[in-house]
């Protein structure tokens, strides 16, 4: 007995609800025999009694806008236009399945908010923006940023940090390749598994020896990306990358048999910091000159031993160091008197195939 | 122009604790995008009230604005996040394969990737800032959600007098689902403006004087039949604290397959198939005892139709009637008042509801087999 029952209800509801999908051609059917005035009943629900033909009525109802994967063709078209059935289209289904939706994806999405695009991780923002010194993080020192290329495009609490690291890695023996890893993985910290490879790109113009060919190869790149802002994660991790490798290259004096003298610039706010660095075979002698833009002191060191020069005022300073270690990076450290900023650290060293050594 | 951003100057000030430079730069760019729009909007400037719907719209965009302020950035995100993801859930089908929650999911997040970049430049470029300008203050990046979640509800039109809103246009752009006759320049069509909330608006203020020329005796001026019976439906069921219910059958309205539908409700497979039975219970009683005039009408199944029966399904129906069942379906017939017919059957309320209720499904019966 239930059990009938609740075959019989089970019937009833698969009907009804295939009566809710084929309800166009029955309400046709009904509005032509209205409009036939076959039947009239004495008796009609409110809201629908009214003196004009139904079939004017509703036609302007009858065409919602809807996107066209979801409509069908009516098999008897009683209209010109095209007709389109689409419950989803009611506004009080629309606003509720939307609601419902919202709700949803707020659990959903609670632990893993999005990040616009030119953001590299979640924070809050702060009610009014640090004065404009405070901002950047070694004030002195980024003049020189818009003289490179690529670093130049990046924003400024991205070059802080950077150059940071770009100091710090200067003075590791690694190889290139894990450099850039490590000195943009700060950076991005979800997209640890696209470093290597974009790292492995960024590395092959400079294996080609010819400078022009490396040049064309950044500059397409540059030219492609409209602004870090606008780039893609990738994009953005090549950019930091590359301008990765002109601070590192800026920042290392790496002096050698066929190369012993190098010389190195550095844009500061007080001026120009030019460096050289000799190698003086025959003495067995790291020479270190620098020519300060204003009052300061070079210092030049490893674990063990350090080595000062210092003035008041603007000009050269010199520095010697005997037998220095093959293949082994010093830190030489430029300060300014009257800035309170952290020093600039480069990174010297003589490659083993000084015949000092 | 002036007296509104003084104006709208004013109403930040006092609402946020960003700086005064910062309040003047987004005061600004409000003022100029209301005063914008109107100055584009052909119905405004011959309405004679540029004034007031500048106002009006500076206005708007002041509160959507503080409305994420106030959100901050984790939650104003998450919120934004989530009304464009429901937006565009429909439109955003994997291509060749059966959609799932999980895989559209996927897909969303990917799409809104590329279009909150899209909206970026949208705004640098409209707001007239640098190229390479970026929010920086909690003012700046709620600034851009509004802007976002305005951006994507603008109204493209498109050809045979249509419309859609640009999100959408989009997602099914990026679903691989776009219909031949969006071949519309998007771009074009979406820096013209937002003029849709003026038409909103003005068709409501339209139908407004209209209903109150006309004097129409319904509030619903003419909706269908259709319409009115879902809408009275999910109304019903909400009435019933049948919440869950009311979300099944939106659900179904949308023909979402099973697994979808258990998978955004967060129900397993039994637990759907109760609210299943729970649903039907509640659509039986909707369609027999509380609104079954309206259903029945609908279907073309009421009385003044013969509920919708043939002459010799009617008579098969009188055969399978009690005697008391046959009076009540005379009286009904003859149009008599369920007071009336209390009497004349001496049945309570009750019993008269559900004997009433019992002859209606007695005829879907004999009308269905």
């Amino acid at each position: 007995m239930n059990s009938s029952r609740t075959y019989r209800n089970q019937n009833i509801f698969q009907r009804l609800l295939r009566r809710l999908r084929t309800f166009f051609s029955l309400l046709t059917i009904a509005i032509r025999n209205r409009d036939r005035g076959s039947k009239k009943g004495s008796k009609k629900i409110s809201g629908i009694r009214d003196s004009s033909t139904l079939s004017e009525k509703y036609l302007p109802l009858l065409t919602p806008i809807v996107p066209p994967r979801f409509s069908y063709q009516l098999e008897k078209p009683v209209f010109k236009a095209t007709q389109s059935l689409n419950f989803g289209d009611i506004a009080t289904v629309q606003a509720r399945f939307q609601a419902l939706l919202r709700q949803k994806f707020r659990q959903e999405y609670k632990n893993r908010l999005p990040l616009f695009s030119w953001e590299t991780e979640m924070k809050e923002y702060p009610e009014q923006l640090p004065a404009a010194s405070a901002l950047v993080h070694e004030p002195v020192w980024t003049a020189q940023i818009s003289r490179f290329r690529t670093a130049s495009l990046l924003p400024d609490a991205l070059l802080a940090s950077l150059l940071e690291r770009c100091q710090t890695l200067s003075q590791t023996p690694l190889k290139q390749g894990i450099r850039l890893v490590r000195a943009v993985e700060g950076l991005f910290p979800e997209q640890a598994s696209l470093l290597e490879p974009i790292a492995k790109m960024a590395l092959v113009p400079a294996y080609r020896s010819e400078v022009g060919v490396q040049d064309a190869a950044i500059q397409k790149l540059i030219d492609g990306v409209g602004g870090y802002a606008a780039a893609t994660r990738e994009q953005q991790i090549a950019l930091s990358m590359l301008a990765a490798q002109e601070m590192m290259a800026a920042l290392t004096l790496s002096v050698s048999a066929q190369r012993p003298r190098l010389e190195r610039e550095w844009l500061t706010t007080l001026g120009l910091l030019q460096l050289v660095a000799i190698d003086k075979a025959q003495a067995k002698q790291l020479h270190i000159q620098a020519n300060l833009p204003a009052g300061g002191r070079l210092r030049l060191w490893d674990d063990t031993v350090e080595q000062q020069a210092l003035r008041s005022q603007p000009g050269c300073l010199d520095l010697v160091w005997t037998n220095p270690q093959p293949d082994q990076p010093y830190a030489l450290e430029v300060t300014f008197d009257q800035t309170d900023s952290q020093p600039l650290c480069f990174s010297v060293s003589c490659a083993s195939d000084c015949p000092a050594v | 122009m002036e007296a509104l951003f003084q104006r709208l100057l004013q109403d930040l000030r006092q609402a946020v604790q960003a700086s005064e430079q910062n309040c003047r730069e987004v005061a600004g760019r409000l003022s100029q995008e209301a005063v914008r729009i109107c100055t584009e909007s052909q119905r405004i400037q011959a309405s004679g009230e540029v004034e007031s719907w500048a106002l009006n719209l500076g206005q708007h965009r002041l509160t959507q604005c503080l409305r994420y302020y106030r959100l901050g950035s984790k939650r104003g995100r998450l919120e934004l996040h989530s009304t464009l993801s429901a937006i565009v859930y429909r439109y955003i089908t994997p291509p060749q394969v059966q959609s799932s929650y999980q895989a559209r999911l996927l897909l969303i997040e990917d799409f809104l990737q590329n279009f909150y970049a899209e909206s970026m430049n949208a705004f640098r470029r409209e707001c007239a800032v640098a190229a390479d300008y970026q929010p920086r203050t909690a003012l700046e990046l709620a600034e851009y959600m509004a802007f976002a979640e305005r951006y994507g509800k603008r109204r493209i039109p498109l050809p045979g007098r249509r419309s859609q809103q640009l999100i959408i246009l989009r997602a099914q752009t990026f679903a691989k689902q776009q219909p031949p006759e969006t071949a519309v320049d998007i771009e074009q069509a979406a820096e013209v403006g937002s003029s849709d909330e003026v038409e909103q608006s003005w068709q409501a203020a339209l139908m407004k004087r209209l209903r109150e020329q006309i004097g129409s005796q319904s509030e619903e001026t003419g909706d269908s039949l259709r319409y009115r019976v879902v809408e009275e439906l999910i109304a019903y069921l909400r009435e019933k604290d049948q919440t869950a219910c009311a979300d099944y059958f939106t659900l179904r309205l949308m023909d979402l397959p099973t697994h979808e539908i258990e998978a955004i409700l967060g129900l397993s497979a039994r637990e759907r198939d109760y609210l299943q039975q729970r649903f039907k219970y509640h659509l039986l009683k909707f369609a027999f005892s509380y609104h079954w005039e309206l259903v029945h009408e609908w279907l073309g199944a009421d009385l003044d139709n013969s509920l919708g029966l043939t002459t010799q399904q009617w008579n098969d129906l009188q055969e399978k009637l009690t005697g008391k069942q046959s009076k009540l379906l005379q009286l009904k017939h003859q149009g008599e008042s369920n007071t009336a017919i209390l009497e004349a059957l001496d049945l309570s309320p009750t019993q008269l509801k559900k004997q009433w209720s019992k002859l209606l499904e007695q005829a879907w019966e004999i009308r269905n087999l």
